[in-house]
Formats: structure tokens, sequence, C-alpha cells
């Protein structure tokens, strides 16, 4: 009876039954509806953010009154504007659209109607050199408005080089791009502003909600077994291990196709973003939004694995948990509140991981990288950010295989001896003897 | 060979819920155990499966300790509904069968065969909580009997049915014993006892009060039932001058009278004679189980069913 191949089959039919039951309610077909929608709206944020960007793009006409200019006016005012307004890491903070002008007046009246943003017009002063005039609603100090005089003094420096007899082909090397780099004080530092940095978190979070959606669910599974005295029936049939491994894997089975629904709604949405910002932007879509997107998170397939195998992990070690608390209630509605110290636990490793964005290096972080109960949100963390060494990855991965152990083997007993109180309250002390009676 | 409770006992803090109980079941009975709520049914039947453990005691059934017997000896009947109240009725029996070892087929097989006799093979694929209580309690019996065990212990499990599910329970109970199975069941209706029961036990406050055959037990107390009728006037007031005749129901058709040990009933019958009375009927009879226990316990169990029955859970369905 008590072989392995029986435990383990006891396990798959109290997982599958677990896994059914879940999956076929509506509320679980609502919520995967929701978050496969949510993941799809995440993978659009993006789109969404140049949707809005490219909003605020700034359409300014050029008028020249000027017909001896060395080059033309609008290419080069175009590329010092696309350089000044380039934000860091390829992040495009504005765009400007130039034309040219032909009926001055007509502009004007597209100025004022907000169907153009300003008029640019050149001539040439009394002095010889270049003036500008720009009619426009935007007042003078808005960013628009002074990277378009950069562009404008840069247009007239290269008029006054013409004229003192450097002729525009050398003038190329005076105004070609400046090396500038920032150096940071501290070099192995990374800022909690970086894109890996919000990946990390991005992760944690997800991971963080997923245990404790999750886990709760184990933990009302349980205390509704045991509230209807179906538990009864259940220890009749199979060992406190089996019953306990069965549920942890049916609710964590159906806890991660919940999550591929949000893996596969951002998938979803990452795919379509091409076709929607050409419907959505039209013209104005660029094809560098998927690449920019990518260059500027670092997603590889190391930190993805070590991710999903983090998750699998700690979900285990927090669904023994909860099962634990649930059978020490026997009402679905005491299990909220028994269920509040486990997630107090997985919060200290969350928030924990918001000190490690400011100190990676501090030897607490490389220790809580190691608790098995912290160990998931750290080194998701850190290998997001790149500064943890195989060997502490692979040591934090064998203790939360020996914590697993640990906690499922103490929650059994624990899930034993409450399932058997009935009727009491469960004090520590009585939850000890009976645990030790089990 | 038989089920052998042995010195049972069991503490909940300061509550004594078992103060050391013994009884046997032979394989093969029907047998009856009997108690007022809280005098420790509950406890023992839990003691007997091993879901919690005595302080003191055995339990073994063919010379085999309760912790060392496979888990699919027993068939277990709850007092309050254990099943899955969202799971349709078959996929929750076949969840309990295959977790118990019985194949799939097989457990299909049988549910469907009993749901037939239980007249009600449309609910196989409907859910529990939608279904009445006396065919939910009919589900939970096929949870108990599915997995072939050979002995069924069923707490209060005709608690709240109608007479119709009440019928086909019983019949259903003489089934699983004519297949050889040994069952034991906690009731408050007493005539259901006398009408099914080979064997009782009777406790109170965890201490046996009374054990033995049905019809020993019913004799154990030494007084017989007398039931007397006659023609004219049923007041019979010489029957209150007789020593150790006490009248326990006067009634128009017949008065019940109860017979001390030391008396033989046929005295009644010859004093009525010697008086002239035309007599009508004339009966002796054991005092019912009902009697036994009012006489042991103090109280009666039906008093407390009728109580309870007051309760909304536990509405007729």
């Amino acid at each position: 009876m008590s072989g392995l191949g029986t435990s383990l089959r006891k396990a798959l039919i109290v997982a599958r039954r677990e896994y059914l039951q879940r999956v076929r309610t509506r509320s679980f077909a609502i919520m995967t509806v929701i978050v496969a929608l949510l993941g799809f709206l995440i993978a659009m944020l993006p789109l969404g953010f140049r949707f809005l960007a490219g909003d605020t793009q700034t359409r300014i006409g050029i008028v020249s009154e000027v017909t001896d200019l060395p080059v033309d006016p609008i290419t080069t005012l175009r590329v010092t504007l696309d350089t000044a307004s380039a934000g860091p890491a390829g992040t495009i903070t504005g765009r400007y659209t130039l034309s040219s002008v032909s009926d001055p007046a007509a502009a004007r009246d597209q100025v004022v109607g907000g169907s153009l943003d300003g008029l640019l017009t050149i001539r040439r002063g009394s002095d010889g050199d270049l003036a500008f005039e720009y009619f426009s609603k935007a007042s003078e100090d808005e960013p628009s408005v002074q990277i378009l005089r950069q562009a404008a003094a840069a247009l007239a420096i290269q008029d006054r080089l013409t004229r003192a007899g450097i002729d525009p082909a050398s003038q190329a090397g005076l105004f070609a791009a400046t090396g500038f780099l920032v150096s940071p004080v501290d070099p192995g530092a990374t800022s909690p502003e970086s894109a890996n940095g919000v990946l990390g978190f991005a992760l944690n979070i997800l991971m963080f909600t997923a245990i404790l959606t999750y886990g709760y669910w184990v933990a009302t599974s349980v205390a509704e077994e045991k509230g209807s005295r179906v538990m009864e029936l259940l220890v009749q049939a199979a060992t406190p291990n089996q019953l306990l491994s069965g549920k942890v894997l049916g609710a964590g089975a159906a806890g991660l196709t919940q999550y591929a629904a949000l893996v596969a709604g951002g998938i979803g949405g990452f795919l379509l973003q091409e076709p929607v910002s050409r419907l959505v932007l039209g013209s104005r879509a660029t094809p560098s939004i998927a690449d920019a997107a990518s260059s500027e998170v670092n997603v590889s397939l190391p930190l993805l694995l070590s991710f999903g195998l983090y998750f699998v992990l700690g979900f285990t070690l927090y669904a023994g948990l909860y099962a634990a608390a649930g059978s020490l209630v026997g009402r679905v509605q005491d299990a909220q509140q028994v269920g509040t110290p486990i997630t107090m636990l997985a919060m200290v490793g969350y928030v924990g991981t918001v000190g490690a964005a400011a100190a990676p290096d501090a030897p607490w972080v490389a220790v809580m990288s190691q608790i098995p109960f912290w160990s998931p949100s750290f080194m998701v963390f850190r290998i997001a950010n790149g500064t943890v060494a195989l060997g502490e990855v692979l040591l934090s991965i064998g203790l939360l295989l020996v914590g697993i152990m640990v906690v499922l083997l103490i929650a059994a007993r624990i899930y034993r001896a409450g399932v058997l109180l009935y009727g009491q309250r469960p004090s520590l002390r009585g939850l000890i003897s009976a645990a030790r009676s089990g | 060979m038989a089920l052998i409770i042995d010195s049972l006992r069991k503490r909940f803090g300061s509550i004594v819920a078992l103060d050391g109980i013994s009884f046997r079941v032979e394989p093969g009975q029907v047998f009856g155990f009997l108690g007022a709520n809280g005098a420790g049914k509950t406890t023992a039947f839990r003691i007997i499966l091993d879901i919690i453990r005595a302080d003191a005691g055995t339990v073994t059934w063919k010379d085999v300790g309760s912790q060392q017997l496979p888990r699919r000896t027993w068939g277990y009947l709850p007092e309050e509904r254990g099943l899955y109240p969202r799971m349709t009725v078959m996929d929750q029996l076949l969840f309990f069968g295959q977790l118990h070892g019985v194949p799939a087929a097989a457990a299909r097989h049988e549910v469907e065969e009993w749901l037939e006799r239980f007249r009600i093979p449309e609910y196989r694929d409907r859910k529990v909580e939608s279904l009445s209580k006396g065919n939910q309690q009919k589900i939970q019996f096929l949870a108990a009997i599915l997995h072939d065990p050979d002995v069924l212990l069923m707490d209060e499990p005709f608690t709240g049915l109608d007479p119709v599910n009440a019928t086909l329970l019983k019949e259903a109970f003489l089934e699983m014993r004519d297949r050889g199975k040994t069952l034991v069941f906690s009731t408050h209706q007493m005539d259901t006892v006398e009408e099914l029961c080979d064997a009782v036990a009777i406790i109170d406050r965890g201490q046996l009060v009374a054990n033995g055959p049905t019809r020993e037990v019913r004799r154990s107390g030494g007084r017989r039932i007398v039931l007397l009728g006659v023609e004219g006037d049923p007041s019979l007031p010489w029957l209150v001058e007789m020593e150790g005749v006490q009248v326990r129901k006067p009634g128009r058709d017949y008065t019940e009278l109860e017979v001390e040990a030391s008396r033989d009933p046929m005295s009644v019958l010859q004093a009525a004679l010697t008086r002239g009375e035309r007599i009508t009927r004339f009966e002796i009879a054991d005092p019912s189980l009902e009697q036994i226990f009012v006489e042991r316990v103090g109280r009666s169990a039906r008093g407390e069913e009728q109580t309870l029955a007051e309760a909304p859970r536990a509405t007729p369905a």
C-alpha cells in the first residue's frame, strides 16, 4: 500500500481532482481571460507611450527667405533636432516633423488652427547674420522651443563659417557627434532605475502575486475539505503526504495554467505591436519599437529559465505552508486570516529586493539569497541585474530543495494534526503535540 | 476474529469523551451503537478508523490492530455530510473509488447499479449540492461502500431521512449484510435498531451501560411488558393494588403495564380473570430498546432527536 508508485498515483489522483475542479469554475475562466488581457495590455504599454508621445510631436513649417544658404535648412535642422531631443539609451523624448512652406500666410493660419505647431521663418539680417522668427503658441521656455533655438543656432554658425570661407564639406567634421561618456563613481553599482533593475522588480511582482493568489487557493481548498468533513473520508483513502503533495501539485498546475494565459497574452501583444502600431500611429510608426523595447530590457534565456525554476520552487515551498495554514481552520473565511503570517513572510523577500537594489553587494543580500523563503525573490532580482555568481545560484537552489522537503514534511504533520483538531481552537501546544503523535 | 473494542479511553482537555468502553462486534453482524449526543459515539468511530488515537485501549479487527490495518478495511459514513458540494455524483464517487484503488471502469459500473437501485439514476451528473439531504445521504453511503470494505462504520445514517429513503437505506444495509459485510451504525431511532440490529451497545457519558444481542439487552432489566385490553371500563382500578405491576400507558383500547422481574406476567391475567374482566387482549412483550435506553441513560434518545430536528441542519429533506 505504501509503495512509491502508489503514493505517486494517489497524489496524482488528488492533483487531478484539484486541477479540474479549479479550472472548471466560472471564476477561473473569467480571471484567466482578465489575466490574458492584462498580459496583452502590458505588452502594448510601450506602444501606448509611443502613441501619446507621438501625439505631442512638434510639427514645424519652415519658410526660408534666404536664397544663398550653404546647406539645406530642413536637413540640417532635423539632424540637430534629432540629436538634441534623443534621450538616454536611445529613447526619444519628442519628435519634430519639418516641412517646407511655400505660402507663409496659409501656414500662419494653420498654426492658429492647430494643425501646425509653429512656423519658423529664416531671414538674413542687416548685419549679414541669419535671423529666425518662430511663430507659435508655445512659450519661449518650453523644451521644444529651447531645442529648436539650439538647432537654429547651429544653422547660423554653419552659415557664418561658410561666409568665413570654410567650405560646407569640411564643416561636417566640425559638427560630428562628440564623444561623451558618463562615468559612474562606483562602476559595480547598478542603479535601481536601470532597465534590468525594473525587470527584476517586475518578475518579483509576478512571482509574489502568483504565490499569494495560488497559495491562497491551496489554503482555502484544504479549509473547505476540513469544513465539509470530506477530510474524514480522504484520510481513509490516502496519507497526509499524498493529499498534501497532490493538492500543491493540482493548485500549482491550475495557477500555472492561468499564468500561461498571462504570458500568452503578453507574447500576443508583443507580436501584434508592429501591425497595431502601424494601424494606430500610421506613418509615424517606426520599425524600431520592438527593437527598442528589447534593447532596453535585457530578457535573456538563462534569466527566463531561472525565473521559471525559482518560481516553481518558491511556489511549492509557500503552497506547503498555505496547506498547513488551511488545515488549522475549518472555514474558508478563516483561511485568509491564518494565511496572513505566510503572506508577511513572502513580503519580506519581495520588499527586501528594494533594499538589495541600493546595495547589491552587501553581505546581507548574499545571506538572504540563500534562505529558502526569500532566495527566489533575491535570486531572480540579482540574476536580472547580473550581480550573482553561478555557484551562489546552485547553492541556493540546493538549499531551496532541502527547504521544500523540510517544509512539506512539517506541513504534512501540521496538516494531519490540524485535520484532527475538530472544534478546537488551534493552540500552538495542541498543534505541536498533535504533530508529534501524528 | 471479531471487531474488538477494548478499554478505550480518550480525553479532550478536561472532557472525558470515552471512559474505558469495551464491546465486540461479530463478523457479519449488524450492530447498533446507541447513545445520546455527546455520549462519545463519534469519538469511538474516529478511534476505530484511526483518525484520532485513543489515550488508552485497543481496537482490533480479526486480531490486527487498527493502526496496522489497511485503510480499505473500513467504509465510513460520517455524521455530517462529507462530500464535495460542487462535484458531480459520478466524478465524486469515481474520485473516492480511485483513491482507494478501485479501477475507474469497475467503480463506474458499481455506481450506476446502485443509483438505479436507489432510484436516482438521473442524478449521476448532477452536483451534489443540488441534491436533497436524503439523496446526498445515499451518495455518502456509496462513497463508504464503493471500495468493498469489510466493515462499514456509519454515524447517524438515518438522521433526516424521510420514511421512503430510510427504507431504501435499510434495504441497502441488509444487502451489505448478505454480502458478508459487518455493519456498525449509531442512531437515535430505536425502532430501526430493533428492526435491523443483531446486537447493540449503549453508551452514556463515555461509559458502556448496556451491551449484547438485542433481545438480551431488551430483557436485561428482567421486567416484562404486558398489554391488557378488556371490555367495558378500561381504567382497571384494581391494578394499582398489585405489587410489582405499574401502569405505563393507560388506554381505552388496551393498557400497557410494566411487570417486575419478581412477578410472573401470567399473574396479571389470573387477577383479571378473577375479577371477572372480559379480556380482549393479553400480550407479554420485552421492553422496547427505547425503554431500556431511558432506564439506563436517564433520558430519552428520541426526545433528543426531536430537539435536534428543530435545528435547521437536521431538517428532513
